[in-house]
């Protein structure tokens, strides 16, 4: 048997509520258990007593008959309230009615026409690919070094002008690949040398 | 004007029938009817509310915002419930309200502090007047304090189906309906709270 089945039975039990025979053998079983339960039993027979009689006894609320008046004038503000909160509620509602039915056929139809388009109208599935530019980036670490890249799409090759480097020194090798830019067959070749400027 | 605001609570079939019948007139507006209720139930509510908040002043208040609802929801009132269950289930919903306000609730405990600063002092204007004899009178204020005290340490929940229950009368499914909790919710709180009632009693009168 589970607990709450068990309090219900105690609690019938103990207001002396008429239990059916299954419910006796149950709370048999029970009072087997707990013997205790048969003190906590009579012990709330005269709790009852005591509660009644110090709560069960007639008696009216302090001051019965201001509470009357206050009650009467707190029920006439409260319905003076509720008065001024309708008639307001009707003039608001009273300066919409006109034009409220209008607008409520004219929405209900744009919303009717919108979603039968966009319901129905059939959505193209493609996939839109932005083509990303690459923009090289050339980063200049001295200070007033500014860079400028020429493409030579024809020729496969790339040229990056930098503009305000110091005179490059002639004992300064190249090298890319693994090759030196004094080779013939470089890949990076010192085109030309500029006092401010290195063309590569 | 009715004059028996302490009387039957839980409302058996004649005290049920007055109800109804000052319900259905104040219905159609005859005020001095709802006065009648009022003054009917006035007492009990109070007492109600106070054992809850256990305070005279917030009491007093509340009960005047328990039946400044009861005005307002009585054109909607159906018979379908005895009229004390219904107006025991604003009185509920009035009180937990003042409570959340209040923040005097955590986890479904008072703060036991708190509860001692409200402690309602044995004969207070509140109590009922009695005619009896010195040493009675003064049993009787003893077993109240001591009543008021092990109630004061119930949980608000425990405290509440052990009035709608053992003082009001009203029956589990009344308190289901007042509580909005399960039949099974109630069977455990009575369970529980006369448990626990009777081992604080048994303290305070052993102390």
């Amino acid at each position: 048997m589970n607990q709450e089945r068990k309090e219900e039975l105690i609690v019938r039990w103990m207001d002396a509520e008429q239990l059916s025979a299954e419910e006796n053998q149950q709370l048999e079983a029970i009072l087997a258990a707990e013997p205790e339960l048969k003190t906590l039993r009579n012990g709330h027979h005269s709790m009852r007593e005591e509660l009644q009689s110090v709560y069960g006894q007639p008696r009216d609320l302090p001051y019965g008959d201001f509470f009357q008046t206050k009650l009467e004038q707190a029920i006439r503000d409260s319905e003076l309230e509720f008065a001024e909160a309708s008639k307001a509620s009707f003039n608001w509602r009273d300066t919409l009615r006109w034009w409220v039915a209008p607008v409520t056929v004219g929405a209900m139809a744009i919303a009717f026409l919108a979603g039968t388009r966009v319901g129905t109208a059939p959505v193209e599935e493609r996939l839109v690919v932005a083509e990303a530019q690459i923009r090289p980036l050339v980063y200049t670490p001295e200070g007033g070094v500014t860079s400028t890249i020429v493409n030579a799409d024809a020729a496969g090759t790339s040229v990056i002008v930098l503009e305000g480097l110091q005179p490059i020194p002639d004992s300064y090798d190249l090298m890319a690949e693994r090759k030196s830019s004094s080779d013939r067959a470089a890949t990076v070749k010192l085109l030309s040398r500029i006092s401010s400027s290195q063309i590569f | 004007m009715a004059a028996d605001s302490g009387s039957s609570a839980g409302g058996g079939g004649d005290e049920a029938k007055i109800d109804l019948d000052l319900v259905t007139r104040s219905q159609g507006g005859d005020s001095r009817a709802f006065e009648d209720l009022v003054v009917r139930h006035r007492g009990r509510v109070y007492a109600m509310i106070q054992n809850m908040v256990k305070n005279d002043a917030d009491s007093w208040d509340l009960s005047q915002e328990v039946f400044v609802k009861v005005w307002k929801a009585l054109p909607k009132f159906e018979a379908r419930a005895k009229f004390s269950t219904w107006l025991y289930r604003i009185v509920h919903n009035v009180v937990y309200d003042w409570m959340r306000k209040r923040k005097l609730e955590s986890a479904g405990e008072f703060d036991d502090e708190l509860m001692k600063e409200g402690q309602v002092a044995a004969g207070s204007r509140t109590t009922p007047n009695q005619n009896a004899r010195p040493d009675e009178a003064l049993r009787n204020e003893e077993l109240r304090t001591d009543i008021e005290a092990a109630m004061a340490k119930l949980s608000p929940g425990h405290r509440e189906v052990v009035m709608l229950r053992e003082i009001q009368g009203l029956d589990y499914k009344e308190i289901a309906e007042v509580m909005e909790i399960s039949m099974g919710t109630v069977m455990s709180r009575l369970f529980y709270a006369r448990k626990k009632l009777q081992g604080l009693l048994s303290n305070e009168s052993g102390a």
